[in-house]
């Protein structure tokens, strides 16, 4: 027996009105309460990998600003890519010639940083910060070890950098090891590393 | 304390690519039941679940902190499935194959039948009537959030809703039948 469309079961089901009367009626509204439930109950998990997948294919963030920056600009004229291709090649020329014959005089020195951190009950510690443009799943430490520590060791040029450790790829730390930190501005610390040919500060 | 949505988003928009990564995990699962009961496919669901994230990320400036971040997921994931099911032959033949695949589709970790059997018969129902629904009675909207995610007057919301009701009330077996429709 299909159950008729009743006004009063919707507008129960809606919290208005007065509650059905009738047995037929209310037997009909507990059929719909209990499929609705159903309905609710019916929650689902997304497969596990889905979050490493999605994260894998994010634009960069250099490239999502300049998106956003795009949708601002009127579109270019057709022959602006050809002209600054143009000035572009006249640029390089004046310069490149002078240069070419001419060592560089200062190579870029890559140092090897050596990170560690304490967090013995982690399943997976991260390092993220501006050296990785803040992207997870680039650098991965090795561990724990029997103590608990988890390590990388990796090259940087030299320069300024600022980082967190990423736990479980949910719980952000600041490296307890550093010497300089500062505030992120969203209620954390980064720790601050200063690379140098000369020696390397936490 | 986690932080709120709207300092996560506020830190993507510095760069911060890792915020997104706690954003996700916080509504996956809730973008990912939508666009499940939505689509009754399991790997449909999954690349729904992929293009809504990555579409919020792409907008994410456009972001209004005041509303709720899950809705704000959930109208474009609704949107989304709507374009999917835009096209009439499309839709049909869509809605076809999902009828067939559905039983190996809806891979269980619903382990009810009556659960399972009702997620078959949401996918018998129209696609217009499906959204309001689950919105509804899922997410728990209002009749003026459905309205306004859906882009539909307040009385069609609360039509679709009552239609979908009964539509899936009527087709479902009732638990002592036997089979009777």
């Amino acid at each position: 027996v299909k159950p008729k469309p009743v006004k009063a079961i919707h507008d129960a089901l809606d919290g208005v009105g007065q509650p059905p009367a009738g047995s037929e009626t209310e037997a009909q509204l507990r059929r719909y309460e209990e499929t609705l439930r159903m309905l609710e109950q019916s929650r689902v998990a997304a497969p596990p990998d889905l979050a490493a997948r999605i994260m894998d294919r994010l634009p960069s963030p250099a490239r999502r600003r300049f998106s956003t920056l795009k949708n601002w600009l009127p579109a270019p004229p057709q022959w602006l890519a050809p002209a600054l291709a143009g000035a572009a090649l006249a640029v390089l020329a004046l310069f490149a010639g002078d240069r070419l014959h001419k060592p560089l005089e200062t190579e870029a020195v890559a140092v090897e940083v050596h990170f560690e951190l304490h967090a013995p009950g982690a399943h997976r510690v991260e390092l993220v910060g501006t050296f990785n443009h803040w992207q997870p799943g680039t650098i991965r430490l090795q561990g724990p070890d029997a103590s608990g520590h988890w390590e990388a060791r990796i090259s940087l040029p030299e320069g300024r950098y600022e980082y967190q450790f990423l736990i479980d790829g949910r719980r952000w730390v600041t490296d307890p090891a550093a010497a300089v930190v500062r505030p992120d501005g969203f209620g954390q610390m980064n720790a601050v590393l200063e690379v140098s040919g000369e020696g390397t500060t936490l | 304390m986690d932080p709120s949505d709207a300092v996560l988003v506020e830190r993507c928009l510095a760069g911060n690519t890792a915020a997104y990564n706690d954003l996700i995990h916080r509504y996956q699962d809730a973008v990912f039941g939508f666009v499940l009961r939505m689509s009754g496919n399991w790997h449909e669901a999954a690349d729904l679940t992929q293009d809504t994230f990555l579409r919020a990320y792409r907008k994410l400036d456009s972001y209004d902190p005041r509303f709720a971040f899950r809705k704000w997921l959930i109208s474009i994931a609704a949107n989304l499935t709507k374009n999917r099911f835009r096209s009439f032959f499309r839709r049909r033949r869509m809605e076809q194959e999902l009828a067939e695949r559905l039983n190996d589709s809806i891979q269980s970790p619903i382990d009810n039948p009556r659960v399972e059997e009702l997620q078959q018969v949401l996918m018998q129902i129209p696609e217009k009537l499906r959204a309001p629904l689950i919105l509804k009675h899922v997410e728990g909207y209002s009749y003026e959030e459905i309205a306004r995610t859906l882009g539909i007057s307040v009385s069609a919301a609360k039509m679709r809703v009552v239609r979908a009701r009964d539509g899936i009330v009527q087709r479902l077996r009732r638990p002592d039948s036997g089979g009777e429709l």
